[in-house]
């Protein structure tokens, strides 16, 4: 124990992990940009206690579980602050107006049509590969309610109409 | 679709997104400051100077005028009278609480304009989330330093201690406490505040005080105390979802959590905004708590907004629609002139703002109808005086890939105003109608609520 490095060990986990964990957060609805804060804001906070998080029964599920109490964070907070204005924040990016369509737009969709708690089981499960019981302890909800709302996200992706729309082979 | 299938679907879209190498040396550089940040209180050269803590270690000075006022919650029977100065209400966390006046609210606080990090904007007792009560630059703008903020933490209290003086104890609870002092000022400066600070290790709690002024922080650090036996803090429920979550946090601290979503179903409710007993609030043990109803657009609790809109001769009724679906806007709008045209593709999950051609012609339409000009959200509440039909519609200012849409029409029977925008429950639409109409309004698409 006592040749045990914490900034090693953490930055060798944020090394091996920043990939999927930023991926994760984009699939949890974040811009690549605000993702890779989402996830920075995240390690950090996990860093505060790395001796805890390293230690714990699963550090996948802990880590994930603060990524999205903070992506949950963000999206409560930037509603709170919502103010109303006559003027666009911003303008749309001029290839949509070619109305280009594509998987990745399809799937992106889909998702955004999931309900938040939805999405983050679909995102968990799915993407970053967590096992039922991990992704009960990230979200913090029992193991069964995972299994339901996959269950019902599932079916909520099958019937997706931008899903449905694709041109027979697009789907992966 | 199966579980495969989903995989290679998501497989898909996140082997599309770039990422960059990690940035191991700035995050770790961020982990440390958070740590720091923790202990910012930390006493540098602390010398005999504690006259601050002194009978028995710890001066508890009697918290502001007249300690022996009995607060209204005080139950008749059982537990031990609550002993609350006049003007005072106890606020805590896990097992200890001090007193501040009746009058500072609880988790007062807004996002940043500029980078979205919570900021107080009145006098408040604050519960940060996952990281603490952090100091950005940004918030430094906000010039919320003429405030009193109360913060209670439970994180990360062991790594925090030894930064902190032996002050003693309370009731032979050790206590630690550093001197009240103006912010050092490094990075996460705030003028003209000072701050202090104390950690009740067994109970697992960081307190800090900020205020313009020194003797607020001693009056309130020193009314510290075991919460007396019978009572118990309300925990801070902000940003959680499940009942499944919540039921047992509300348990442990010896309450009762009243189920937002009935037995054996699976709801998809909107995040805890608020509870009744507030977060903090020192109760009687078994008190029940539930959420209350989600804010509108600008962050109003539904029943303060009602009296708003009961003030313009309007009933109001808000609804919490559990579908969220952005481009189910064009259904839920008045008519389709709101909504943006097809194909709407771009980066934010399905619908894309309008632009400005859209809205010109948005504006033309709503003219045509007699309509009024875009305005805000407030002043749209109320419809012109004789107007036929009036409509608002705008997009709020919020961060590159978050947007909200309003509208409101009246038609000289009914009224309405809807807003829709990145929630992550789904969509919240207001109805109004005059006083003694029965109507209400119809959406196309069947929704689930809980």
């Amino acid at each position: 124990m006592g040749d045990w490095d914490e900034d090693e060990d953490f930055t060798g986990y944020m090394s091996a992990r920043w990939p999927a964990l930023v991926r994760s957060a984009v699939l949890l609805g974040c811009t690549p940009q605000d993702a890779e804060d989402l996830v920075q804001t995240a390690l950090a906070r996990c860093y505060v206690s790395w001796s805890k998080v390293a230690n714990a029964d699963d550090r996948d599920a802990y880590v994930y579980r603060v990524l999205v109490n903070c992506h949950t964070d963000t999206r409560r907070r930037r509603w709170s602050g919502e103010r109303a204005s006559e003027h666009l924040p911003e303008q749309p990016d001029p290839r949509d107006s070619e109305g280009r369509v594509d998987v990745t737009d399809a799937v992106d969709r889909a998702l955004g049509a999931l309900s938040h708690p939805l999405r983050a089981v679909v995102v968990l499960r799915f993407y970053a590969h967590l096992s039922e019981e991990q992704t009960a302890t990230a979200l913090g909800i029992p193991r069964g309610t995972v299994k339901s709302r996959l269950s019902r996200a599932l079916a909520d992706l099958s019937a997706n109409k931008h899903l449905a729309d694709l041109p027979d082979g697009n789907l992966p | 679709m199966n579980e495969e299938e989903a995989a290679r679907l998501l497989e898909n879209l996140g082997g599309r997104v770039p990422v960059g190498p990690a940035p191991a040396n700035e995050v770790l550089m961020t982990g440390k400051r958070n740590r720091r940040r923790r202990t910012t209180f930390q006493v540098v050269g602390i010398s005999a100077a504690v006259a601050l803590v002194t009978v028995g270690g710890f001066a508890l000075a009697p918290p502001f005028s007249s300690p022996d006022t009995v607060a209204g919650e005080t139950p008749t029977t059982g537990p031990t009278a609550l002993r609350v100065s006049s003007g005072n209400r106890m606020v805590g966390m896990n097992g200890i609480a001090v007193e501040v006046p009746k009058d500072w609210g609880t988790n007062e606080t807004q996002p940043a304009k500029c980078d979205g990090e919570s900021v107080p904007v009145a006098n408040t007792v604050v519960f940060p989330v996952e990281g603490g009560f952090f100091l950005t630059p940004c918030m430094r703008a906000q010039r919320w330093s003429s405030l009193h903020v109360v913060s209670l933490d439970d994180s990360a209290v062991a790594e925090a201690i030894p930064d902190y003086e032996a002050a003693g104890d309370i009731d032979g609870v050790p206590v630690f406490r550093s001197h009240v002092r103006p912010r050092i000022c490094g990075r996460s400066c705030l003028p003209n505040q000072f701050n202090g600070a104390l950690i009740v290790p067994s109970e697992n709690v960081l307190m800090f005080v900020h205020s313009p002024q020194r003797s607020i922080i001693e009056e309130i650090l020193g009314s510290v105390r075991l919460i007396p036996e019978g009572y118990t803090a309300v925990p801070d429920l902000t940003g959680r979802y499940d009942d499944s979550e919540v039921s047992p946090i509300v348990q442990e601290a010896g309450l009762v959590w009243q189920n937002r979503c009935p037995e054996g179903a699976d709801c998809d409710i909107g995040p805890i905004e608020a509870t009744d007993p507030a977060a903090g609030s020192v109760v009687p043990v078994g008190t029940t708590v539930t959420a209350v109803g989600a804010p509108n657009d600008n962050g109003t609790p539904v029943h303060a907004s009602e009296a708003v809109i009961a003030g313009e001769a309007l009933r109001a009724h808000l609804t919490t629609l559990f579908e969220y679906h952005k481009s189910d806007i064009s259904k839920i709008w008045v008519n389709e002139t709101f909504c943006a045209r097809e194909p709407v593709v771009n980066r934010d999950n399905g619908c894309r703002l309008w632009t400005a051609a859209e809205q010109e012609e948005l504006k033309g339409r709503l003219s045509s109808l007699g309509a009024v000009s875009f305005v805000p959200t407030r002043a749209g509440l109320q419809p012109p005086p004789g107007a036929a039909y009036a409509s608002a519609a705008h997009v709020s200012e919020q961060s590159d890939t978050s947007y909200s849409v309003h509208v409101f029409a009246h038609d000289g029977d009914h009224a309405w105003w809807g807003n829709a925008g990145e929630r992550p429950c789904g969509w919240q639409v207001w109805t109004l109608v005059p006083k003694g109409s029965n109507w209400t309004a119809t959406l196309n698409e069947p929704v689930r609520s809980c």
